[in-house]
């Protein structure tokens, strides 16, 4: 069946989406691998279901909490599978940035904080933070109350504050 | 604007930082900053995470799309009304881990299906005895491949994108329809943000091949190639491949086989092919 140009103009919507939609998975998953399959999985429900976008809004709110939804039930799923979901943070690597790094290993350290950051912080600082969503509008999407986008995100900015100091202290 | 009267400071700090208190709580943590240094400590802290954090999530933006991904938002739409099935996007690291596993093998088959149906397209296209496919199937795909390696490379020509450039379009007609034995029109792409650019004669296949340029509003570029072909009684479906960073959407029509190529992340392909044939 050939897509009529209202599809085209959504799934171009989507394309273009598409890096902001692998970030915010990779803050549910952690990693590439499963964020790019949960990215796809949510884009295939975000067109069939594509009659229901009354676009109003951000289109990308309406495609995160479709996102967050599926990762909810994978991890329900893997947990009833295997006994176990996501790795949990604090048995990952060291977070610690490299005093010594150049650039590109400190950018890279940077990303490895990002995603080693617990789930629900990082997702709150992403929403918030990043791409200025309102509380009410993370709150929505994660399906949390507004007071939890509050404190996730202001431990968030604290964990990520003591970071930047302990770097300081080992250059100084 | 929620009160966060009673909530740890660093909280009240933290929404201050994003603007989202109360007007009256603004003033208070307005005037608590001014007198208590503790607490302007801790603010001062709460920015360096959030300037730190933004920073590293703004790189990630910049990370490329896998194709797979783009690929298979396209393909999902051709399925609507369909159960969408999904192609595999990375190997399992962990049986155990893999994420619905049970819908790669499926969505393998989808791809051997695609490429099945692709190359029954290009085999039909050439209009040859059914005797002979290795030899046809090696010819056609051939042709498309050119094609995408020719379009490569003259895309990457800034100042030298066309032979003939746009200006001259009646040149551009009469010479490339002389040269290739196909009449055509050049198709006014505006509607769909492509401004033509010029025209080339290439060599595909072993025949002569019309190439028209357009450029979008980000400088992308796109040709529509077309060349002679044995009559069709009407237009055939059109077919959707991907070479490398590339679409390539192929059809029949009349006298002639076309072919629309440009970035393969961009989902108008179909629509622009459309509007060729409609147009050419």
């Amino acid at each position: 069946m050939r897509p009529t140009a209202e599809a085209s103009e959504f799934r171009r919507e989507l394309v273009g989406l598409l890096p902001k939609l692998r970030r915010f998975a990779m803050t549910l998953t952690r990693n590439a691998s499963d964020a790019d399959d949960l990215v796809q999985e949510a884009c295939e429900r975000a067109i069939t279901r594509s009659h229901l976008w009354n676009g109003e809004g951000r289109l990308e709110s309406w495609v995160y909490a479709m996102t967050r939804n599926l990762w909810v039930d994978e991890i329900r799923k893997r947990k009833v599978r295997t006994g176990s979901g996501t790795v949990d943070f604090s048995e990952q690597d060291d977070l610690h940035i490299e005093a010594s790094a150049d650039k590109a290993v400190y950018a890279k350290q940077l990303h490895k904080l990002i995603m080693t950051m617990p789930e629900g912080l990082s997702s709150v600082f992403l929403l918030v933070n990043v791409e200025g969503h309102s509380y009410r509008e993370a709150a929505d999407v994660l399906g949390i109350p507004i007071g939890t986008v509050m404190s996730r995100l202001s431990t968030a900015r604290i964990r990520l504050a003591a970071m930047i100091s302990e770097q300081t202290e080992r250059r100084t | 604007m929620e009160s966060t009267q009673g909530l740890p400071l660093e909280v009240r700090l933290s929404a201050y930082l994003d603007g989202q208190l109360p007007n009256a709580e603004i003033s208070e943590i307005d005037r608590m900053l001014a007198r208590d240094e503790q607490a302007r400590t801790l603010f001062n802290r709460l920015k360096l995470g959030s300037d730190l954090g933004r920073k590293a999530f703004e790189d990630m933006l910049h990370e490329p799309v896998p194709l797979a991904l783009v690929r298979s938002i396209k393909q999902a739409a051709t399925d609507t009304g369909h159960e969408p099935g999904r192609t595999p996007l990375a190997p399992p690291a962990d049986e155990a881990r893999s994420y619905a596993g049970w819908t790669r093998i499926a969505a393998s088959g989808l791809i051997l299906l695609a490429v099945g149906a692709g190359a029954g397209y290009l085999l039909g296209s050439t209009r040859k005895p059914a005797a002979e496919p290795p030899v046809l199937f090696a010819t056609t795909r051939n042709w498309l491949d050119e094609l995408a390696d020719d379009h490569r490379m003259y895309a990457r020509q800034s100042r030298h994108l066309a032979e003939v450039p746009a200006a001259r379009s009646a040149e551009i007609v009469e010479w490339l329809a002389a040269a290739v034995g196909v009449e055509f029109s050049i198709p006014d792409l505006s509607a769909n943000k492509l401004d033509f650019e010029g025209g080339r004669l290439l060599v595909a296949g072993g025949r002569p091949t019309a190439q028209l340029l357009y450029k979008d509003e980000d400088g992308e570029i796109f040709s529509v190639c077309l060349q002679k072909a044995e009559p069709v009684p009407q237009r055939t479906d059109p077919v959707d491949i991907i070479r490398n960073d590339l679409g390539l959407v192929s059809w029949q029509q009349g006298a002639a086989a076309f072919v629309v190529i440009g970035p393969s992340s961009d989902p108008a392909l179909e629509t622009i092919a459309e509007a060729v044939g409609q147009a050419i």
